[in-house]
């Protein structure tokens, strides 16, 4: 997962600075961390996975691999979610 | 410009709120001077006596009472109180109604229904042939005249079943003995048929709209429930955006030449993420006045297109808008219930507590 993500959903979605996201599709709203905030963030800029990753990096001083596992296990519930 | 007179009816809020106050409320927002009849079937309903309610207000005969009392009662009441429009927000009183323009138009009334024929087509014990036309998906349904017949269908289908009435109710039954209280009560009610109805898993959404009769939209509101009462009833939704919502909505208006107020319900059903057109109901829902804050006035736009005049395409209020249902006290004085039943000539409707007529 490294190319460009699929915005349709994504895009649409209304976000706050404490975390709170709605979907204005489904009606729900839901709750995400500070990190996950920053990466739906970056990709409703349309930035990809890697772009997303090295923003992670370097704003967290964690490892790379460490962060990609992390990203991905978020993708995937992004996925699950019909957002990507 | 000749102020607007109108009689509305459905004046009852509370657990089961009915539209009426809200697009008295609607309807006084766009026009401050507009003269508002109430008509009501019970001097309780408490949408009389709101602050900036209807100006006056008449008892009414149930539709029951047939069509001959309903229209020599509305003759006596605007012989009373003036009014040139109705706009009717209960289902039965629209299914009385609909066939008779004419007649309201010699009374000097005008209301703007669809017409039987479409009503029928969009009635409950049609809807799966409308669905299938439109290409949307509803819940298998079957037609019975009898409890007799909802037995025989819920046994194929498999319990438990929705049991539906033809304008109201709608209740879970899991077992013959349930189906055949339920059955009974609704036919008491409300007549045949019956519709035994598979239950559905899913989030529960209404589509508010008004069709110009051409088969388009002057306006649509989409939301998602997120509190259900007991009663089934949205006591708090959301406005959502879907594409799938708008094309379904578009399709049956288009397949139904729809004039004025409607409400679709779907569930979307949690096992394929589809939308299932449960009801279309022919009339405002009572969160009418959740998108008129919002600056979708539906009643004022529905009055507008009654009169002739331009609407211009009401706005889609904002995804994330939300509205929760809040009860208050209103005061009243029994001089105001007395004065409602003594305008009442032929004491058809005297009981105090009865239950009215639900939207």
């Amino acid at each position: 997962m490294t190319g460009e993500t699929d915005l349709t959903r994504l895009e649409d979605l209304m976000l706050n600075e404490r975390g709170f996201v709605f979907d204005p599709n489904t009606g729900e709203s839901y709750q995400v961390s500070g990190t996950g905030l920053l990466c739906l963030r970056a990709l409703q800029r349309g930035a990809s996975i890697d772009e997303v990753v090295a923003q992670l990096v370097t704003s967290h001083d964690v490892e790379r691999i460490t962060v990609r596992c992390d990203v991905d296990a978020f993708l995937w519930d992004l996925k699950q979610l019909g957002w990507l | 410009m000749k102020p607007i007179r109108i009689a509305v009816s459905g004046m009852h809020r509370g657990d089961n709120p009915q539209p009426g106050a809200s697009i008295a409320a609607a309807i006084r927002q766009a026009w401050p001077d507009a003269f508002i009849v109430g008509l009501v079937y019970n001097a309780f309903e408490s949408g009389v006596y709101v602050a900036g309610g209807p100006d006056v207000c008449h008892a009414m005969p149930y539709p029951t009472a047939g069509l001959g009392p309903y229209l020599t009662r509305l003759a006596e009441v605007r012989a009373a109180t003036p009014f040139d429009w109705f706009i009717p927000t209960l289902d039965a009183e629209i299914a009385m109604l609909a066939g008779a323009s004419e007649e309201l138009a010699e009374l000097g009334i005008g209301v703007r229904l669809p017409d039987p024929a479409v009503l029928a087509r969009c009635g409950k014990a049609q809807l799966p042939v409308l669905a299938e036309h439109c290409e949307v998906a509803t819940p298998a349904t079957a037609v019975a005249r009898d409890v007799g017949e909802a037995l025989e269908h819920a046994e194929a289908a498999g319990y438990p079943v929705f049991l539906k009435g033809p304008f109201y109710d709608a209740v879970l039954v899991h077992n013959p003995a349930g189906l055949a209280a339920a059955g009974a009560a609704i036919l008491a009610d409300w007549g045949p048929p019956l519709l035994v109805q598979e239950p559905l898993l899913g989030t529960e959404f209404n589509v508010m709209g008004l069709g110009d009769g051409k088969g388009g939209l002057l306006g649509s509101c989409a939301l998602r429930k997120l509190i259900v009462s007991d009663k089934g009833k949205g006591n708090g939704s959301v406005v959502v955006r879907d594409l799938r919502l708008d094309e379904i909505t578009r399709r049956v208006m288009a397949a139904t030449h729809w004039i004025g107020p409607f409400e679709l319900e779907f569930i979307r059903d949690q096992r394929d993420d589809c939308y299932r057109l449960i009801e279309i109901n022919p009339r405002f829902p009572a969160w009418v006045g959740f998108p008129a804050q919002l600056g979708a006035n539906f009643p004022a736009a529905w009055v507008e297109w009654m009169l002739q005049r331009p609407v211009r395409p009401l706005p889609q209020p904002a995804p994330g808008r939300f509205f929760l249902r809040h009860q208050i006290e209103v005061s009243g004085d029994m001089g105001q219930i007395s004065a409602l039943l003594d305008a009442l000539p032929n004491s058809t409707n005297h009981d105090l507590t009865s239950n009215s007529i639900s939207a």
